[in-house]
């Protein structure tokens, strides 16, 4: 310990610059094996600017607990954080307005939905980092024509019971599984019990009897496992479940993707992923508008794709397995929508969660499961930019 | 030969056959798993005997990125837990043997630390680590302590029943022969319990190694064995998992096998 | 002055490593519930919440189920192995190493091929399907059955503890008594019944409560077979609250509601022990299983 203590004493005794350098600190919630290959760009962007960058790797929830503590303390250390895309509406007023000048970046590099998530009151405080959306997977050996509308769907979970699941665990995963279907029916989560929501609910309850009977335990990677597996056979995920099923030899052989089910009102998918923001503690705002500006070329965009396997870009510039592998995720691109952002939403989504589980699992009536959370969920001071361009 | 004792050479004939399938069988599966490639163990129905072999994972685990990380870290984390609680086990183990009060208020504290739940103190420690800059770090400083203090109870018990054994008159010879009180620890007591603190050592580091829970809490993503094998497991990754498994158990079973008869001593209480 | 240096030395011997306990333990375990406290300013609003849950008082149930059903299953095996290890000692190191084998392994890896073998398409429904069976939902949410999975599973890892500490207890029975109950015509049933259970009662009593608490605490065993959700105990409710949804007051509490439970349990066992009369000092030995 002492040791280590002189070591460090010497080390910052010599390396201490007598001219200050640039440096920009980062907190991004990368797993050890991405933040090699995100270190890579880091070193570019490094050489190009002279601004020396440390990259901390943090998990989602973590990096949100660290933006409030260094807002409430009025400093901070980082000039950049990755925020989950459902905590947007909490982090608001932690963050800091950015410099019109960052949409002057190639809007066609995300979809307009998600530039539209990071504004709120028209200005722009979150930058879309990594983004993707969910489609339905299926085993096109035991589903040769998968479901294209609720009616196929119920049809099929008639047809086949327990191969249809949803991933039910008390998780945001849930509610990226339910609210398309509420979206779908032309309601919303903001509207427990609307006409719309309702009917979205009743149907997924007639569905229920007939899913999987781990549904209630199931997230990303179980029901991907139990997909491989061919314990199910139709299930809904984001594009990794692709990239699993290929290295596993599943996929495009066994497992394709395809649109979500079309319900009575349209079509919709949820948007998820990670989304930059400059904390208003932020030591060096200005040198992380730069590195958000370097981010936002095609050029990097497309590293992103190929060096970490991100979907930003999807679909440019693929080769034809890739195109086959996510052509359910593709055609719903242009389907995607938003959680609601507010302040309160995970307290929301948790009060949501409690009643799925009720709805689907124990048989409570939708209304019933719903109706003690309407009067709250409507009051709440949502932020319009989400909505879906009519 | 009574009809009794008939029944009775049976019944244990029966027993120990399904001890040996139930102690066997897991490790079977495990090291199939591990050897076999992912497909072989997602078929259905499953297969019992290996058609075809490889090593990929283990390789992987050895070789290549995040699993070799992991498995540093958590060597480390081990290390530093099984110093940390083999030094103040020892200190504690000796204070206990030579004084009642010592005995009593150690027990107590010992006793204590074996009925926490985890969960109670990993949560509220996340929070403590992070404002100390110890929390997820890629050495694991802030799990390593806390893993020092969980085998700290094994460790002290192990040393103290050591230094029990050891007759006090020795001590107050050496005392009347003007030797300090470190010295007479150091030079007189520690060199006849070395074997004692060699298990105290052994077994905190595997302790540590297998720990799950706090490792689980505070260390998300920069992530010692345990955690990892969890995350692999549930997320589909059978060889992984496996292969993860076998490398992180069979050191431990060499160890454990070839100490058998000390731990047994250790783990039945009577070092 | 010498004096001075030894009681220096054996202040500093002891209360080093409890200053370091209490470091890891004790003010984790007090700044828990001073936040547990807190709900936007002191308040009892996180255990109302906790109180009025009914997924803590299922989780509550399911805790006292597994730890029962667990204690007993593991301790019938666990005084069988020791009986048959004391029996054939020395004999067969194959049954003494596969008696110990599960719990050698770590925690984790045997959950993990626990969960490989109970999985739908596992290998216990394998080779119930091998023999013409259908096969069950092992670890189905919410069924009796996962419960079930997690008493078993739990049994199979941590009864070589138990076979360990009876094991420990039986070598300290004389054999004169067994040779005196023989020659009384006691048969093997009566000679357990009679002696040998009687005798192992401090032993018994150790592993019970080391057990007891231990099974109260389960966590990753539920986790892992079932996730937080689908055999919901105490511990993985707190995590479920604290990890999916960030309410960390709230886990808090709960968390320290399962402390207490364990306290009090624990303090009401250790004191029927008082009173009847054993030694609070021969207890100490569950510390280092």
């Amino acid at each position: 310990m002492c040791v280590a203590l002189a070591f460090g004493l010497i080390a910052g005794g010599c390396g201490a610059p007598h001219v200050p350098r640039r440096s920009l600190t980062v907190a991004m919630a990368l797993l050890p094996g991405e933040a090699i290959r995100y270190r890579k760009i880091l070193a570019d962007f490094e050489s190009v600017s002279g601004t020396e960058v440390q990259l901390v790797t943090e998990t989602y929830g973590d990096i949100l607990h660290l933006l409030e503590a260094e807002s409430r303390a009025g400093r901070g250390r980082f000039d950049l954080v990755e925020l989950d895309i459902a905590t947007l509406g909490q982090a608001r007023n932690d963050v800091r307005e950015l410099a019109p000048s960052i949409l002057a970046a190639d809007r066609k590099l995300f979809p307009e939905t998600a530039w539209r998530v990071g504004m709120m009151a028209n200005q722009l405080y979150f930058v879309p980092h990594r983004i993707m959306w969910q489609a339905m997977i299926y085993n096109r050996l035991k589903v040769p024509k998968p479901p294209t509308n609720w009616e196929e769907l119920a049809n099929f979970v008639h047809a086949h019971p327990g191969k249809l699941a949803i991933k039910g665990a008390l998780y945001e995963g849930t509610l990226c599984d339910v609210a398309p279907f509420i979206w779908e029916a032309g309601g919303a989560m903001e509207q427990p019990t609307s006409t719309d929501t309702l009917t979205a609910l009743d149907f997924l309850a007639g569905l229920a009897p007939g899913l999987n009977p781990r549904s209630a335990v199931f997230r990303e990677m179980s029901v991907l496992e139990a997909q491989a597996r061919g314990e199910v056979w139709i299930h809904f995920n984001w594009p990794f479940a692709m990239t699993y099923l290929r290295d596993k030899g599943l996929a495009p052989s066994v497992n394709l993707s395809a649109p979500i089910p079309l319900g009575p009102k349209g079509r919709a998918t949820v948007l998820g992923g990670g989304y930059l923001a400059i904390p208003r503690s932020a030591p060096n705002p200005d040198d992380a508008q730069l590195f958000l500006r370097f981010l936002l070329t095609s050029d990097v965009q497309q590293r992103l794709v190929t060096d970490l396997g991100w979907q930003n870009t999807l679909p440019t510039r693929w080769n034809q397995q890739a195109t086959l592998l996510y052509a359910g995720f593709s055609q719903m691109r242009a389907y995607l929508r938003a959680r609601p952002e507010v302040q309160d939403y995970q307290v929301l989504s948790n009060r949501w969660q409690r009643a799925l589980a009720a709805i689907l699992f124990e048989g409570t009536p939708a209304v019933v499961a719903l109706k003690p959370l309407t009067a709250w969920a409507e009051s709440l001071p949502y932020e319009e930019s989400a909505r879906p361009a009519s | 030969m009574t009809i009794e004792n008939r029944l009775l050479v049976f019944c244990r004939k029966a027993l120990s056959a399904f001890v040996v399938t139930a102690g066997v069988i897991p490790l079977y599966l495990l090291t199939k798993q591990a050897l076999t490639p992912e497909l072989q163990s997602f078929a259905w129905p499953p297969v019992w005997f290996p058609k075809s072999l490889t090593l990929t994972y283990v390789k992987d685990v050895i070789a290549s990125g995040e699993l070799r990380t992991s498995l540093i870290l958590s060597a480390r984390v081990a290390i530093t837990a099984a110093l940390a609680a083999t030094v103040l086990g020892t200190m504690l183990g000796y204070a206990m043997a030579r004084h009642t009060r010592a005995r009593a208020l150690g027990l107590s504290a010992l006793t204590a630390t074996r009925l926490l739940p985890m969960i109670a103190a990993a949560m509220p420690l996340a929070t403590i680590l992070i404002t100390l800059g110890l929390y997820d770090t890629p050495g694991g400083v802030g799990l390593a302590l806390v893993h020092g203090a969980l085998a700290l109870p094994a460790a002290a018990i192990l040393l103290f029943s050591a230094f029990v054994k050891i007759p006090i008159e020795l001590e107050q010879a050496a005392y009347l022969d003007g030797a300090s009180p470190l010295s007479i620890f150091l030079r007189l007591n520690l060199p006849q319990v070395r074997g004692a603190v060699a298990g105290a050592f052994v077994l905190s580091f595997l302790v540590s190694w297998d720990e799950f829970g706090f490792a689980l809490l505070l260390q998300p993503t920069n992530r010692t064995l345990p955690p990892l094998i969890y995350y692999y497991t549930v997320f589909g990754d059978t060889g992984a998992a496996s292969a993860l498994a076998l490398v992180s158990a069979v050191p431990v079973l060499i160890a454990l096998v070839a100490l058998r008869p000390v731990l047994l001593r250790g783990l039945s209480g009577r070092g | 002055m010498k004096n001075r240096r030894g009681r220096l030395l054996n202040l500093c011997f002891l209360w080093l490593p409890l200053a370091y306990l209490a470091a890891q333990f004790a003010f984790p375990l007090a700044s828990g519930l001073v936040m547990s406290l807190n709900a936007g300013g002191p308040s009892f609003a996180n255990y109302s919440f906790v109180l009025h849950d009914r997924l803590f008082w299922h989780a509550c149930s399911n805790n006292l189920i597994v730890a029962g059903l667990s204690l007993c299953l593991e301790f019938s095996l666990g005084l069988l192995f020791a009986l048959l290890l004391h029996a054939t000692r020395g004999r067969s190191l194959l049954v003494e190493i596969s008696v110990l084998l599960p719990f050698l392994i770590p925690e984790i890896v045997f959950l993990s091929i626990a969960r490989y073998i109970l999985l739908p398409r596992g290998y216990l429904n394998g080779a119930l399907l091998s023999v013409g069976l259908d096969g069950l939902g092992w670890l189905n949410p919410g069924s009796w059955l996962a419960l079930l999975s997690v008493i078993v599973v739990d049994a199979w890892h941590v009864t070589p503890v138990v076979t360990l500490l009876l094991l420990g207890g039986l070598q300290t029975i004389p054999s004169e008594l067994y040779e005196a109950a023989y020659l009384d015509g006691a048969g093997p049933v009566a000679r357990l019944r009679y002696v040998t259970v009687p005798l192992l009662r401090p032993a018994l009593f150790a592993a019970l409560l080391l057990r007891g608490v231990d099974a109260l605490r389960i966590f990753s065993t539920v986790l892992v077979l079932t996730g937080a959700e689908g055999a919901p105990v105490l511990s993985t409710y707190a995590y479920q609250l604290w990890s999916d949804a960030l309410e960390p007051q709230i886990a808090m509490a709960a968390s320290v509601m399962l402390a207490l439970f364990i306290a009090a349990l624990a303090a009401v066992v250790l004191g029927l022990r008082r009173r009847s009369g054993g030694r609070a000092e021969t207890s100490w030995e569950y510390l280092t299983a």
